[in-house]
């Protein structure tokens, strides 16, 4: 055999074993949430659906599930109509300290959660706004931002620039340009970038549980009470659920869009 | 339609100059190609008329009107992109349509024009086809399709044939002659090919190094160049350096390495000046037999011979090691195609074929 070829089974029994290694939790967690035992438990000796008529016992589930749907799509929203001018500043224009703009903005990426969780606070506490669902909204969106940037400019370093100089010729203000032909060139950067901050921002943990103050609280926070509190496999059930649907939305975004091939080329 | 004037105009980034002093007059209807290297400014000098690049000095007029300060979609200009640069997210018929619900026009009168300009490009049928769903021809019309449609003062075409194949080249510029003669629109070629230069335009600007060197119309360009870069730039050339060694009226005798030749020249001479001669490979003739009642004559041994289907390429060595190249039109009927490599052959050419470039030397 010869070097090349030994290298290349090192590369592919690499690739296979990181995939295990990634989808692993994901199938674990849904075995087990079918589980017919009290306990967390793999392989699992019998089989229920108990658990999944279970999820309604999760504290506030209905409630914190809702807020946080709605944080995550106006995060998502939010970070991604201001991603749009950023991308299009970095990917298009030349400007003194472009570098460190950039950097800037895709700092958050870099930095531990913790970190942005506790330096949000100390900002709120030290502004003395009322802790309500605005912060929130604000701690999640600084923590997404980056993620459109990046998918941002991505799709438009991908996109053809001779377009836009194309509607120009044909007489379209920039404003036309921009509307009749840039955003559809951004499109798979808007879906993707949207899905990055949605999802960051769905199932946050460490960001919110320095937020959330009377009575407020969001569906990650509540599950993991009551994993802390509970050993059964609910959690596991309700998490099969969340799984299912997000796959759902992301292979029809790849379907439809090319998501994925663009967040990897970026 | 409208005319072009480009005056004296330069463009630099930084340090770098990339068009120096570039002057153009295109007339009404006219044809014309910018041709040079890549890297040689023609593409800067479309896209400053275009109004993508305003240059540091010098003024761009269409009509006599000055245009440096219009922003594109103010200059009324019709622009075909050598990628096509057709919108991916909308049909044939959307392309065509955009650059007409830009401005202030009924929807009768776009549907009339559109429908008008895709019979023109020869695209019926193909309207709610998506531009992933054509060929590169078909492309290459919708994109053309969509610049005229405008009714543009000027049609740019920037390497517009670049992509096509062989083929499909030649079809288009047929298209593209047929599409002027009938619209009678000015237009401006952007290319390296010299072929497709040759074949379509009415007048060539030859450009090297962010100038223009030479303009004229294809025929006195390929024929009688004055510019040494130009003649071996269009087409394939014998260019050689050598010094005058008699000076007569309207005749000079110029002596290279290892062989002389007469030419004739308007160009005032004396003996001693250095200077460049040329020849086109297709007026040299070969014979297989000694030649002595001809001014021009060189000896050689034939090195290489080349079929190339409608011509037989001849190359040839002198015994002082300067290469010959030699066309023969028809290589069943002439001498040349007796020619093998290795054999002794004698090459004449007429001293008018003889071009001079003096004072380059």
């Amino acid at each position: 055999m010869s070097e090349d070829r030994l290298f290349r089974y090192f590369i592919t029994w690499l690739g296979w074993a990181a995939m295990l290694f990634l989808v692993f939790p994901v199938v674990l967690t849904v075995v087990v949430s079918f589980s017919g035992s009290q306990f967390i438990e793999f392989p699992p000796k019998s089989l229920s659906v108990d658990w999944y008529t279970n999820i309604a016992k999760i504290n506030k589930i209905g409630e914190a599930t809702l807020l946080s749907l709605l944080i995550a799509a106006l995060t998502g929203l939010l970070t991604v109509a201001m991603a749009i001018p950023a991308a299009l500043a970095l990917a298009r224009y030349d400007f003194p300290c472009k570098g460190a703009i950039s950097a800037f903005l895709l700092s958050p990426v870099a930095v531990p959660m913790i970190a942005i969780g506790i330096a949000i606070l100390q900002f709120f506490i030290w502004t003395g706004l009322p802790f309500n669902w605005l912060t929130l909204l604000v701690g999640h969106m600084v923590l997404v931002s980056a993620y459109p940037v990046r998918t941002l400019i991505a799709s438009l370093t991908l996109s053809n620039p001779s377009l836009e100089e194309a509607a120009a010729s044909l007489g379209a203000s920039r404003w036309t340009v921009f509307r009749t032909v840039t955003l559809s060139q951004l499109t798979p950067g808007l879906i993707s970038g949207f899905l990055f901050a949605f999802l960051i921002s769905f199932d946050n943990y460490p960001i919110s549980i320095f937020l959330v103050r009377s009575g407020l609280t969001t569906m990650p926070i509540e599950v993991f009470n009551y994993i802390s509190q509970q050993l059964d496999p609910t959690p596991a059930a309700f998490s099969t659920i969340y799984i299912i649907i997000v796959s759902a939305i992301i292979i029809f975004a790849e379907r439809r869009f090319g998501v994925i091939s663009l967040s990897v080329k970026g | 339609m409208a005319r072009v004037d480009l005056d004296q105009i330069s463009f630099s980034v930084g340090a770098t100059k990339i068009l120096q002093d570039v002057s153009l007059n295109v007339t009404n209807g006219e044809f014309l190609a910018l041709l040079g290297p890549s890297g040689c400014g023609k593409t800067t000098t479309l896209r400053c008329i275009a109004g993508f690049v305003t240059p540091t000095s010098g003024n761009v007029r269409i009509n006599g009107e000055s245009v440096v300060n219009l922003r594109p979609n103010r200059r009324n200009v019709g622009l075909v992109f050598q990628d096509y640069a057709l919108f991916p997210h909308m049909t044939v018929r959307q392309n065509i349509a955009y650059g007409l619900e830009r401005r202030n026009i009924s929807k009768a009168d776009i549907d009339k024009r559109a429908n008008e300009m895709v019979s023109i490009v020869r695209m019926e049928g193909y309207e709610k086809r998506r531009p992933n769903e054509l060929s590169g021809g078909q492309r290459q019309r919708v994109a053309l399709a969509r610049a005229l449609v405008i009714k543009p003062d000027v049609l740019l075409l920037d390497e517009p044939l670049g992509a096509l194949d062989r083929l499909l080249r030649e079809q288009m510029q047929i298209e593209l002659k047929r599409i002027h003669r009938e619209l009678e629109i000015t237009t401006i070629i952007v290319t390296h090919d010299q072929e497709e230069a040759l074949s379509l335009a009415d007048r060539i600007a030859v450009m090297f190094d962010g100038r223009i060197v030479e303009i004229g119309s294809p025929s006195i360009l390929y024929e009688q160049p004055e510019n040494r870069d130009v003649m071996s730039f269009l087409g394939t050339s014998n260019i050689y350096a050598g010094s005058v060694i008699a000076a007569g009226k309207g005749e000079i005798t110029v002596e290279c390495d290892g062989f002389s030749v007469q030419a004739r020249t308007t160009q005032v001479s004396s003996v001693g000046n250095r200077t460049y001669i040329g020849i086109r490979p297709e007026h040299i003739r070969i014979s297989i037999t000694p030649i002595n009642d001809e001014p021009n004559v060189v000896h050689g041994w034939v090195e290489t011979t080349v079929y190339k289907g409608t011509h037989l390429e001849i190359y040839v060595r002198t015994s002082a090691d300067v290469g010959f190249l030699a066309r023969a039109s028809d290589a069943s009927l002439t001498e040349a195609g007796k020619a093998a490599v290795g054999d002794p052959v004698y090459m004449t050419f007429d001293s008018n074929h003889v071009l001079v470039f003096e004072g380059e030397a």
